[in-house]
């Protein structure tokens, strides 16, 4: 059932970019995980993979990312889809 | 089996390496293609030895760390990357045919090369790049040592020459990754080209280049990437544009693993180690009468290798008695090094070469002069 809380995707220009900011996402202790990254973000989801951040957390994201000049294409909010029950990933 | 043939390839792997090429295999997707955690895993393991070559070698981002199947293949992508037709370019005669025959193919398409001379000794004279140098030059394409001779050529001072003529210095570190220091940024290397199978003990078919933020490499091929797939043309951003097609993520797995040995044990103490056996084994040999050493022994910083010859008897034929009558795996031939044959004199005979890694031994090499010695007195 399509879940209507905000959540926002951070996208990048291949994996290596996403996976050196996941690294240091998770070295801040600010919670992140590993997704398929949404293909109706079009253009902007060039690369397969992104990082869902809830919507709590994504001014302390988006702070993190400026004072470490975390390198990522755009960040994105979707709602209004499945939600995964837990992190299969990380 | 004696394994003298280290300089084509190390045989002795640390056991971590093979466990992990063996778990990669039965865990890895392939990287950059899908996020399920086979794929994540595989790109995962990528990513860290991206970040263990540009930690061991200096490179400033690990993005800038792109992976090719061995060092040719990213010699290949760095002289057709930064050279076109009507550029000029130094190289030099300790070059292996991986870095001539692209620059040979470029020139009969208009690049114009030059060519530093080596002496008998298998050495250049530094003050000859500063010759060859021109304002329109593009970049010196050179070896760190010579496969053949083991000869260390001092990149630091090349490279200060070669930027104060505005060139880039491209350099192939076959010989000499993971056996010696290779620091990019002191050294001003602009792009390094490795292989993973040799002194970094890791898997054939993995190796890659590093490549200093802010020389740009036209791709050498191009498709897929698992990024920008609606774009016509290759991905822009390092390392993407350089890698299309699937990653060779097992073997890169293993390559992992023999970062993870090398900074265990560190490059000085496992080049001590085999760096002392090359030199115990030139000591000997180099005494036995009719027998012929190549190379500049006399250099602090050298690869383990010493390259001979005994009387006027064929390198091949050599090579063929040690191994069937010694069991000793030696290189004979011309070691796809042509102009340092030239140099050498060593054209028609070829050389049998005795290559060292840290899993050899003394004894090992004890045999092998005593079988020196033996074919010496026929």
């Amino acid at each position: 059932m399509p879940d209507s809380t905000l959540r926002y995707y951070i996208l990048f220009e291949n994996y290596e970019q996403g996976l050196a900011l996941h690294g240091l996402l998770d070295e801040q202790g600010l919670p992140n995980r590993i997704a398929p990254a949404p293909r109706c973000f079009k253009e902007a989801a060039a690369c397969g993979m992104s990082l869902l951040v809830e919507e709590a957390d994504i001014d302390a994201v988006r702070q993190c990312i400026k004072e470490n000049r975390g390198e990522y294409r755009a960040i994105l909010p979707l709602a209004g889809q499945l939600q995964a029950r837990r992190d299969k990933y990380c | 089996m004696i394994y003298f043939d280290n300089a084509a390839t190390t045989l002795h792997k640390p056991e971590g390496v093979i466990e992990a090429v063996v778990r990669a295999m039965k865990t890895s997707g392939n990287a950059a293609r899908g996020v399920h955690g086979a794929s994540l895993g595989a790109a995962g393991t990528v990513y860290e030895t991206r970040k263990k070559l540009a930690e061991l070698f200096h490179c400033p981002r690990p993005d800038h760390v792109a992976f090719t199947a061995n060092a040719t293949g990213a010699l290949n992508i760095a002289i057709y990357g930064l050279l076109a037709p009507g550029d000029h370019a130094v190289t030099t005669a300790l070059e292996h045919n991986s870095v001539l025959r692209p620059l040979y193919d470029l020139e009969e398409r208009g690049l114009r090369l030059d060519m530093v001379p080596a002496d008998r000794l298998g050495n250049v004279r530094y003050e000859d790049f500063e010759r060859l140098l021109r304002p329109d030059t593009k970049a010196v394409v050179c070896t760190h040592a010579s496969n053949l001779t083991g000869n260390v050529l001092d990149l630091r001072r090349i490279g200060e020459m070669a930027h104060r003529h505005g060139a880039y210095l491209i350099v192939d570190a076959s010989q000499t990754a993971g056996c010696l220091p290779i620091h990019m940024e002191e050294m001003g290397i602009d792009v390094l080209c490795f292989t993973g199978h040799k002194g970094l003990l890791g898997p054939q078919g993995t190796g890659g280049l590093c490549i200093r933020p802010g020389v740009e490499l036209r791709p050498f091929q191009r498709g897929g990437s698992g990024v920008h797939s609606y774009d016509r043309r290759q991905p822009s951003a390092y390392p993407t544009r350089l890698e299309a097609g699937t990653l060779n993520s097992h073997g890169l797995a293993g390559l992992s693993a023999a970062l993870d040995y090398i900074a265990r044990e560190g490059v000085g103490a496992l080049h001590a180690a085999e760096d002392a056996l090359a030199r115990r084994f030139y000591g000997e040999v180099s005494r036995i009468e009719g027998v012929t050493v190549y190379g500049d022994h006399s250099q602090a910083q050298r690869a383990p290798i010493v390259s001979l010859n005994i009387r006027d008897y064929d390198s091949a034929v050599v090579a063929d008695v040690l191994y069937t009558d010694y069991e000793i795996a030696t290189r004979a031939g011309a070691h796809c090094a042509p102009r340092m044959h030239e140099a050498l004199g060593t054209t028609e005979q070829g050389a049998v070469r005795f290559s060292f890694s840290p899993f050899n031994t003394l004894e090992e090499v004890r045999i092998a002069v005593e079988a020196i010695r033996d074919l010496s007195k026929e």
